[in-house]
């Protein structure tokens, strides 16, 4: 009497061979993920790797829906608060992008509101986003005069 | 013959062709011939004949299917009827999961119940912008809507999208902020939806992004995540198929269940049982793709066959899963999906093939793909060369990753530790899979892009290869007469398809401005072959990309492979957002820009000049932008751009010669622009507009075109027209208004008469 069939060993033997596999991979695949990142990588874009896009120039990749502007945005904020103090006027240093400022960062701006800033964000929500920033004037409360105010301020990124 | 052995073949067949023809004539006629067929079989088998009672059957079918294709007339409180566009608050059902495209953008299909307080039917694809609450299939929703009827860009041989909501049975667009959609009630998503979400969620919990995207679609047709390079790469290497469940997952799940029923000593019955529900489980958990209803009709009529130890005929339940398709939802017929799924099955079902393990697979990889061969060229204008090949290698490396993704998920229902596990084994085998596709993608020539062969071609190919297929299988004295009826065949339908190709210039100049939305794209056909591209349509993350999916198949299906020059008068994104798509797809000559204008170019009789550059260096983006001016004969083009009165005026002050028979109105007409001098100047008989329907900046603006109808000018608009053709010999101009189809003829000399 044997202790098991030739044809339960074989199932086992499949079940415990793919078993070692996936803990062994499992194992390296922790313990090294910047190895992890690389092979990841390996088959992507140069623009699109897997870290998040840098804030500056920053289009996402057309179809990349993971939430990633919401995220370098909220990133973005602290770092512009941080360097407000110091900095001559009250608006932000470096142009800010119309087609991804906040409300917070649009009211910052000078001659813009909280209410001026929502409007902003809801034209842009709703009609689509700037494509140069001569379109502000679409926004309602925003005459050609004010547009030009702003341009030094904000740019459209493309 | 051995129709008997496969009878639902030529019903299928007939039927399609019935769908097919159904646009040649009113329900009455096809009702009348339907009603005339049966009389005609039934008196055919009174008198015993049976070969004509069995052509006058098919015939029938022919008639039913021309019934069944009529297009059922809207239902008297649809909400096309409203008088759109209009604004409303509008409540209904959601009928599909929610599509979340971008992180702020998404889409709904919402079946309407009422609006304003009135009960109406019928569905709206509402897209929302802004963070969408949590909502599900079958939730009711209200939300305030902004309305109109369906559309999409009216170009020759582009995608006609409002076509394609059409089939889906959707006539009414609407927008809407997200925070608006509010939900009425929370009937919890069905279970179908559950087990979708939390087999998503758990393959993104347990690998890394883009792996998870990928098994996500091998698995579940769930492509959402996957990156669009990823995506590229699998439609470059030919292999996208495996991305749609088809029957390869689902033959793949039925044989898995059923092997592991066998393993666990149940009995034939039972295991075959079993299979046939975890199949059509499967089925409603990814959704009513045309290809998982092919399979899943095709695996439970296997199944079946199985069950009652009957041998199944591959070729009837094919045809018989077409056929319940297409009654069910005949505009399927004309979805690529659908064709794609059935020819390739069908191909490897007739095709013959040799035995050896590596031959066989060469031999079904091609006999797939010469199936689709016309199927792809004529949706995607898509040659795919490296297919065959790098089907050897990943159809294997997707089978493991499915059946062992398969595995993972179920076990992730179970226990999340143990499914790590099996997930682990996953990953290394879609790595490697990654790995195959991006190689293949790279191979030069992967794809080549063809125009799409007319239906002459198609029918000449379709043909051949079945006469070949005779000459293949059949004995005796059909072979020699079917080889050379084949070949010759083959023959005629290569050298239709490639006659856009290789037509000789017919001398003449054309202009297409295409309809891409709110922006510009021209293309210029030169009277010597060659053509150019003034601008390239809108682009970028968040729109559109109108270079991709306007221009390019439009160059492509005139038989234009490769452009003379380009010029993107200016950098906004309406203008120049297509231009990246235009440079990977065509080998340009030159590119012209504001800074490096044209020298004067002359091809053949036409004449491509710039006029002056902006003088101020401070001018305004717009005002720097290049104007060109095409002559030909008496025939004149003066390209405007985007251009301002600034810039008019110093155009006006250079005294260049601004004089044209057609005008391309600057900044779409926009008020800032096209002042009245310039009209003056200008002197257009014909003045077009590119310009979006429903753009957030009221182009184009009364007073201009007031300008250009009081200056004798006739304004041609995108929005309205559609595409904007004129050709011209240099003595007569012809336009062609693409949405109406229809074409005017001007006489450019007074003196004769054309």
């Amino acid at each position: 009497m044997s202790l098991y069939t030739r044809r339960q060993l074989v199932v086992l033997l499949i079940l415990l061979a793919l078993a070692g596999l996936g803990l062994a991979v499992g194992h390296w695949r922790r313990a090294r993920p910047e190895a992890v990142d690389y092979l990841e990588g390996l088959d992507r874009a140069p623009g699109s790797s897997l870290t998040a896009p840098r804030s500056g120039d920053g289009a996402p990749t057309p179809t990349s829906s993971e939430p990633e502007p919401p995220r370098s945005r909220r990133r973005k904020e602290p770092r512009q608060s941080e360097r407000l103090p110091s900095g001559p006027s009250d608006a932000p240093s470096e142009p800010i992008d119309l087609n991804r400022a906040t409300t917070v960062e649009l009211s910052r701006l000078p001659g813009i509101g909280p209410a001026l800033a929502r409007r902003i964000v809801d034209t842009r929500d709703a009609d689509g986003p700037f494509a140069r920033v001569d379109e502000l004037g679409r926004v309602r409360g925003i005459s050609a005069r004010k547009v030009e105010r702003l341009r030094a301020f904000v740019t459209v990124a493309r | 013959m051995t129709l008997t052995r496969t009878p639902l073949a030529p019903v299928a067949v007939a039927f399609g062709t019935g769908l097919v023809i159904s646009f040649l004539a009113v329900p009455a006629v096809f009702m009348a011939a339907w009603l005339l067929a049966v009389a005609a079989c039934l008196a055919c088998l009174a008198v015993g004949r049976i070969v004509p009672a069995a052509i006058a059957l098919l015939l029938d079918v022919v008639a039913a299917g021309g019934l069944r294709g009529e297009d059922a007339p809207l239902a008297p409180d649809h909400v096309r009827h409203l008088g759109l566009p209009r604004a409303l608050r509008v409540e209904g059902r959601l009928a599909a999961e929610p599509r979340r495209w971008a992180p702020d953008r998404a889409r709904l299909l919402l079946d309407t119940e009422r609006a304003a307080n009135t009960s109406v039917s019928g569905l709206v694809q509402v897209t929302t912008y802004g963070v969408l609450p949590p909502l599900t299939e079958g939730q009711r929703v209200a939300a305030p809507l902004r309305l109109h009827p369906a559309s999409g860009f009216r170009n020759p041989g582009t995608y006609d999208y409002a076509a394609h909501l059409a089939r889906e049975g959707i006539y009414v667009v609407a927008t809407t902020r997200a925070e608006s959609v509010e939900p009425l009630d929370d009937p919890g998503p069905p279970w179908s939806v559950r087990v979708k979400r939390e087999s998503v969620a758990a393959i993104q919990a347990a690998l890394p992004p883009t792996s998870a995207a990928l098994l996500a679609g091998l698995l579940l047709g769930d492509r959402t995540e996957l990156p669009r390079d990823v995506d590229d790469a699998f439609r470059r290497a030919g292999v996208y198929h495996v991305l749609a469940v088809s029957g390869f997952n689902v033959g793949i799940l039925a044989a898995s269940v059923w092997a592991l029923c066998r393993l666990l000593r149940l009995p034939h019955h039972a295991s075959v049982v079993i299979a046939i529900v975890v199949v059509i489980g499967f089925a409603l958990v990814v959704g009513p793709e045309p290809s998982v209803l092919r399979a899943v009709v095709m695996a439970v009529l296997v199944l079946l066959a199985a069950l009652l130890d009957r041998e199944a005929s591959v070729t009837n339940s094919l045809a018989l899963a077409a056929l319940a398709i297409l009654a069910v939802r005949p505009s399927d017929l004309f979805d690529p999906g659908f064709q794609l799924s059935f020819a390739a099955t069908f191909g490897i079902v007739a095709a013959p093939l040799p035995r050896g393990v590596i031959v066989g697979a060469l031999c079904v990889s091609a006999a797939a793909q010469l199936a689709v061969l016309p199927i792809t060229l004529t949706h995607f204008n898509q040659l795919s060369t490296i297919g065959v090949v790098a089907n050897l290698g990943v159809v294997p490396l997707a089978g493991i990753a499915t059946i062992v993704g398969l595995v993972a998920v179920g076990l992730s229902f179970v226990s999340a530790t143990i499914a790590a596990v099996a997930f682990d084994v996953v990953w290394p085998v879609l790595l490697a899979l990654r790995g195959v596709v991006a190689l293949a993608a790279r191979v030069p020539g992967a794809v080549i892009h063809l125009p799409a062969p007319g239906w002459l071609a198609v029918t000449g190919y379709v043909a051949g290869l079945a006469s070949l297929l005779v000459w293949r299988r059949s004995p005796g004295r059909l072979r020699t007469p079917s080889l050379i009826l084949g070949t010759a065949l083959l023959v005629l339908a290569v050298a239709v398809a490639a006659w856009p190709l290789v037509r000789p210039a017919d001398g003449l100049l054309r202009l297409t401005i295409l309809d891409v939305g709110q922006g510009d794209a021209i293309v210029v056909e030169m009277p010597d072959g060659r053509a150019m591209l003034v601008d390239t349509g809108s682009g970028g993350p968040m729109r559109l990309d109108a270079g991709e999916r306007v221009v390019a198949p439009f160059l492509w299906n005139r038989g234009i492979l490769e452009l003379a020059g380009i010029a993107v008068t200016h950098d906004d994104s309406d203008h120049a957002g297509g231009a990246t798509a235009i440079r990977g797809l065509f080998s340009i000559g030159e590119e012209w820009t504001a800074t490096s204008p044209p020298a004067p170019h002359r091809f053949g009789r036409a004449v491509i000049a710039s006029l002056p550059p902006a003088a101020a260096s401070g001018a305004r983006r717009n005002d720097g932008a290049l104007v060109l001016r095409i002559d030909m004969g008496l025939a004149s083009f003066l390209l405007a751009s985007d251009i301002g009165a600034a810039r008019e005026h110093e155009l006006l002050a250079a005294g260049v010669r601004l004089e044209a028979t057609v005008l391309k109105v600057a900044h779409h007409g926009s008020r800032s622009s096209t002042g009245a001098e310039l009209v003056r100047a200008v002197g257009p008989r014909l003045a077009a507009i590119s310009v979006g329907a429903r753009n957030p900046y009221g182009h184009p603006d009364a007073g201009v075109i007031g300008r250009l109808v009081a200056a004798g000018a006739q304004v041609l608009r995108t929005d309205r027209d559609g595409a904007l053709i004129f050709e011209t010999d240099g003595t007569t101009l012809t336009v062609t208004r693409w949405a109406e189809r229809r074409v005017d003829r001007y006489c450019l000399d007074p003196e004769a008469i054309c």
